[in-house]
C-alpha cells in the first residue's frame, strides 16, 4: 500500500457531494440531502469541489446532458451515482455505503484522472471546433436550446464544424457553473477555419481576426460581424436565446451609461437552487436587466410521483435555502435538521428557538430588506410570512397555504435585481417546479437511454 | 534572523491549523450540533489531503497564468504582511513604516483574488472577483482610519514602537472604536465571514468556484494566512504585544492571537454574510466618521501628554 492509496482511503470518508435533483420527485431529492447529512458529508459549492455525483432520479434527456456535461468538470478522484426514481431510504443507504470504497480505489481514480483528462482535451477540441457545441460545457446550462441555434446559423450546428479538429492546445476543460466562454461564431466557419491542423493558439488569434472573439466575458462587440453571414444577427438582440449562449452587446445600463450585457443560463445546478430550473438572464455588471425561467425536461412524460411533499415541510425548506444563501450555515443546518424530523413526523421543538433567532437578527434584516424590484413584497416581507406559517402549524393553527408562483412568474421578478438579491428572491419565492412539471400532460419524445 | 525566517512559516501553519480546527468546532455548535475535539483536529488535515491527491481542472481559454499569480501573491502577501508582526520582542524585519508595509500587503490581496476570480474565465468566478474589489473599496478606508490612529499615538510607523509605547496602557483601551473597526476589516481583508460574499455559496464559491485540488488548497491557505496575520497585527496594535506578566512575550502574542482568532471565528459564526450593497453606506457614513473622530480624540491626548 502506498501513500496514494492510504491518503485516498483517509479522504474517501468525507467526500463532497454534488446533488442533482430531477424535476418531480423532490422527496427523492429531500432523502438525499437527508442522507448525505447524517452522514456528515459535505454538499459541495461546484463541480470543482466535488467528489460523488448524486443524480436523485432518473433524468430527462435535457437533465441527462447537463449531468454529462458537470460529469466531465469533475475532477478526479470522483464516484457518479444514479438513483432510481423509486429508490427507498434504504436503498439510498445501501448506494452511499458504496461510494467511499469506491473512491478510495486508485486503480479507479487513476481511471477517472484519465478520463477526465481525455474528456477536457476532447472538450476543448470541441468547442474549438465548435462554437455552437459550447452551451452543453457549462454546467448548469440547459442544452434545450441546440435546434434553434442550429436554425439560426447559418448551416447549423455540426454542418462542416465536426469535421475540423484543433490541434491540441493545453488540454483544458470547461469551466464551471455559469461560465461562458466566447467561441460563439456560430455559423461562420466557412472554408479557411477548417484547415485541420490550426494550433490551439492559432486558432485563438484567429477568432480575434473576426472581430467577434472579444476577450473573455463574451463581450462581442459586432463592428465586425457584418461579413459573417447570417449567423450574427443574434449579436444585435437583447434577450438570451434558449439555449444559453453567451453574447454580450452593450447596452445603457440603469443608470444610463453604456455597459456590456452577459447573457447567461443560472441552474439547473447551484447550491440551493430549485431543482430542474433554468433562469437565463442578461447581466450588466451584477444587475439582471431581463430574465426568463424555464425547466428542464418540463414536455417531458412523468411517472406519477411517489410521495409529495407538505407544505410544512416545504417552508422549511425554503427557509433553509434563505439561510444558507445569505451565508448564515448555522442556522439554515438547523432549519435543514428541523425539516427532515418534520418529514419524519418527530417533534420538532426547537422550531420556536429558530424562528426567534432568524427575527433576532437585525443583520439579517438589513441584508433582505428592499430586495425586491418594483413596489412588491421584498425578501424580507416574503421570509417573515413563511416564519409566521411556520410558527403557526406549530401551534396546531391551519394555515392555507399559499399560491407557490409558477416558473413563468419569475422572469418580472427577477428584472431589476442585484444577483445576489435574485438568488434571494428565487429562494424565499419557491417556484413551483414539480408542479409546472406535471401539469404538462404531453407525452414527450421518450427519454433517451443510456 | 534566520531562526526567524523558518519559525514565522511554522508558526503560521499552526496558527491556520488552530484556525481551521476551531472554525469546524464553533460552525459544528451554532448548526445545533457537537464536533468532538477528535474531528475538529482530523478534519483540517483531511481537507488538505483531499485537495492534495485531487486532481488540478483548468477551464476553457483560463488565464492559467494570471490565477496562479493570484494565488501565489495571496500567499506571499500574507507572509509578507506577517513579517513586520513581533513574534516576541522583534518581528522579522522591523521596518521602520511597519503599519504602512502591512496596508500595503493586504491591499496586494485585492488583485490576488481579483486575479483569481478573472483567471478561470467563468462568469460566477468573476462575481466573486469584483465583489472583492467593492469589499475593498468599503473597507479600506475605516481600516486606514483605525491603524493610523495607533500609529498616530505612539507617534511611529514602527510596529516595535507601537508596541513599547503600550508599556503602560493597551490602546485598546485608548482607542476602543479603532479597535472594532479593525477587527471588522480584519475579517474583511481576509473575505472571512461575514465578509465572504467573494467566495459566497451563492455564487457556487465565488472566486474559488472553478479551482480544484492544489489550487484550491493554496487559495485557501492563503485566505486563512490573511487572516491570521490580520489577527497577528491586532496584537502590536491594540492589545499591547508581547507585554504581559509572567509568560514571555512570544507566549503573549500567541495567547492574544489566537484569542482574536477566536473572536473572528465566533464572528463567522454569529452574522450572516455582509454583502457590499449594504455594507459600504454604512462603513462610509458611520464608520469613517467614528475612526476620524476616534483619531482626532486619540490626537488631542497625545497633545495633553506633551507628544508630537
Amino acid at each position: 500500500m502506498d501513500l496514494t492509496a492510504a491518503l485516498l482511503r483517509f479522504t474517501a470518508r468525507v467526500p463532497h457531494v454534488l446533488i442533482v435533483g430531477v424535476p418531480g420527485h423532490p422527496d427523492l431529492h429531500l432523502d438525499v440531502e437527508e442522507a448525505v447529512r447524517l452522514r456528515g458529508w459535505p454538499e459541495a459549492t461546484a463541480p470543482a469541489d466535488t467528489d460523488v455525483l448524486i443524480v436523485a432520479g432518473r433524468a430527462g434527456p435535457e437533465l441527462r446532458e447537463v449531468v454529462d456535461a458537470l460529469w466531465r468538470q469533475i475532477p478526479a478522484p470522483r464516484v457518479r451515482v444514479e438513483l432510481a426514481d423509486d429508490a427507498t431510504p434504504a436503498d439510498l443507504e445501501d448506494t452511499l455505503a458504496t461510494i467511499p470504497p469506491r473512491l478510495a480505489d486508485p486503480q479507479q481514480a487513476r481511471h477517472e484522472a484519465a478520463a477526465a483528462a481525455a474528456a477536457a482535451s476532447e472538450l476543448a477540441d470541441d468547442q474549438a471546433a465548435d462554437g455552437a457545441e459550447h452551451e452543453h460545457e457549462h454546467s448548469g446550462h440547459d442544452d434545450g436550446g441546440h435546434d434553434q441555434h442550429g436554425g439560426r446559423a447559418a448551416g447549423g450546428p455540426g454542418e462542416g464544424h465536426d469535421e475540423r479538429r484543433d490541434g491540441h492546445g493545453e488540454p483544458a476543460h470547461d469551466g464551471g457553473l455559469g461560465d461562458h466562454t466566447d467561441h460563439d461564431h456560430h455559423g461562420d466557419h466557412t472554408g479557411n477555419q477548417q484547415t485541420p491542423d490550426n494550433s490551439g493558439v492559432a486558432d485563438e488569434s484567429e477568432h480575434s481576426a473576426h472581430g467577434e472573439h472579444n476577450g473573455r466575458h463574451g463581450e462581442h462587440h459586432d463592428e465586425n460581424a457584418g461579413g459573417h453571414g447570417g449567423g450574427h444577427d443574434h449579436h444585435h438582440m437583447d434577450m438570451p436565446l434558449p439555449g444559453g449562449l453567451s453574447m454580450a452587446d452593450v447596452a445603457d445600463d440603469r443608470d444610463g451609461l453604456a455597459l456590456d450585457v452577459l447573457h447567461l443560463p443560472l441552474g439547473p445546478v447551484l447550491p440551493q437552487w430549485p431543482t430542474g430550473l433554468v433562469v437565463d438572464v442578461a447581466l450588466q455588471g451584477d444587475v439582471i436587466t431581463a430574465a426568463t425561467a424555464r425547466v428542464l425536461d418540463a414536455g417531458e412524460a412523468h411517472p406519477p410521483d411517489r410521495a409529495q411533499v407538505s407544505a410544512a415541510v416545504r417552508d422549511l425548506d425554503a427557509l433553509a435555502r434563505i439561510l444558507a444563501i445569505a451565508g448564515w450555515p448555522g442556522p439554515a443546518t438547523r432549519a435543514r435538521v428541523l425539516r427532515d424530523r418534520l418529514r419524519r413526523g418527530e417533534p420538532v421543538a426547537d422550531l420556536a428557538r429558530l424562528v426567534r433567532t432568524v427575527r433576532r437578527s437585525k443583520l439579517l434584516g438589513l441584508m433582505l430588506r428592499g430586495t425586491a424590484s418594483g413596489a412588491s413584497a421584498d425578501v424580507a416581507d416574503l421570509l417573515e410570512q413563511r416564519l409566521v406559517r411556520i410558527e403557526a402549524r406549530a401551534a396546531g393553527t391551519p394555515v392555507d397555504d399559499p399560491e407557490r408562483p409558477g416558473p413563468a412568474d419569475l422572469g418580472a421578478r427577477l428584472a431589476g435585481a442585484e444577483f445576489a438579491a435574485a438568488r434571494l428572491l428565487i429562494a424565499v419565492l419557491d417556484p413551483d417546479i414539480d408542479g409546472a412539471v406535471a401539469a404538462t400532460t404531453t407525452p414527450g419524445p421518450g427519454e433517451e437511454q443510456r | 534572523m534566520s531562526a526567524a525566517i523558518l519559525l514565522l512559516p511554522v508558526a503560521m501553519g499552526v496558527a491556520v491549523w488552530f484556525l481551521a480546527a476551531l472554525d469546524i468546532a464553533v460552525g459544528a455548535r451554532s448548526a445545533g450540533g457537537r464536533a468532538g475535539v477528535r474531528a475538529a483536529v482530523v478534519e483540517p488535515v483531511r481537507a488538505t489531503a483531499r485537495l492534495v491527491i485531487g486532481q488540478r481542472r483548468t477551464t476553457l481559454a483560463a488565464d492559467g497564468l494570471l490565477r496562479w499569480a493570484g494565488i501565489v501573491s495571496l500567499i506571499v502577501a500574507a507572509m509578507l504582511a506577517a513579517a513586520v508582526v513581533p513574534l516576541g520582542e522583534r518581528p522579522l524585519a522591523d521596518l521602520s513604516v511597519g503599519v504602512v508595509w502591512f496596508n500595503a500587503m493586504e491591499v496586494v490581496a485585492w488583485a490576488a483574488v481579483w486575479l483569481v476570480g478573472w483567471g478561470p474565465n467563468g462568469a460566477l468566478s468573476l462575481v466573486g472577483g469584483y465583489r472583492f474589489v467593492a469589499q475593498g473599496l468599503s473597507y479600506e478606508l475605516p481600516h486606514m482610519f483605525a491603524i493610523i490612529t495607533a500609529a498616530l499615538a505612539a507617534g511611529s510607523l514602527r510596529i516595535t514602537d507601537i508596541v513599547d509605547a503600550q508599556a503602560g496602557l493597551w490602546f485598546v483601551v485608548l482607542m476602543p472604536a479603532a479597535f472594532v473597526v479593525y477587527l471588522l476589516s480584519a475579517a474583511a481583508m481576509a473575505f472571512w465571514g461575514p465578509f465572504d460574499a467573494p467566495v459566497a455559496r451563492d455564487t457556487a464559491g465565488g472566486a474559488a468556484a472553478e479551482l480544484s485540488g492544489v489550487d484550491r488548497l493554496l487559495f485557501a491557505a492563503g485566505r486563512r494566512l490573511l487572516l491570521v496575520a490580520a489577527a497577528a497585527m491586532a496584537v502590536p496594535l491594540f492589545l499591547g504585544g508581547g507585554h504581559g506578566p509572567w509568560l514571555p512575550a512570544w507566549a503573549w502574542v500567541g495567547l492574544k492571537t489566537a484569542a482574536v482568532l477566536v473572536v473572528l471565528v465566533w464572528l463567522r459564526h454569529r452574522f450572516p454574510t455582509i454583502r457590499m450593497d449594504r455594507w459600504a453606506e454604512i462603513s462610509w457614513v458611520v464608520l469613517v466618521p467614528l475612526t476620524i473622530v476616534q483619531a482626532l480624540v486619540v490626537a488631542l491626548v497625545v497633545l495633553a501628554r506633551g507628544g508630537l
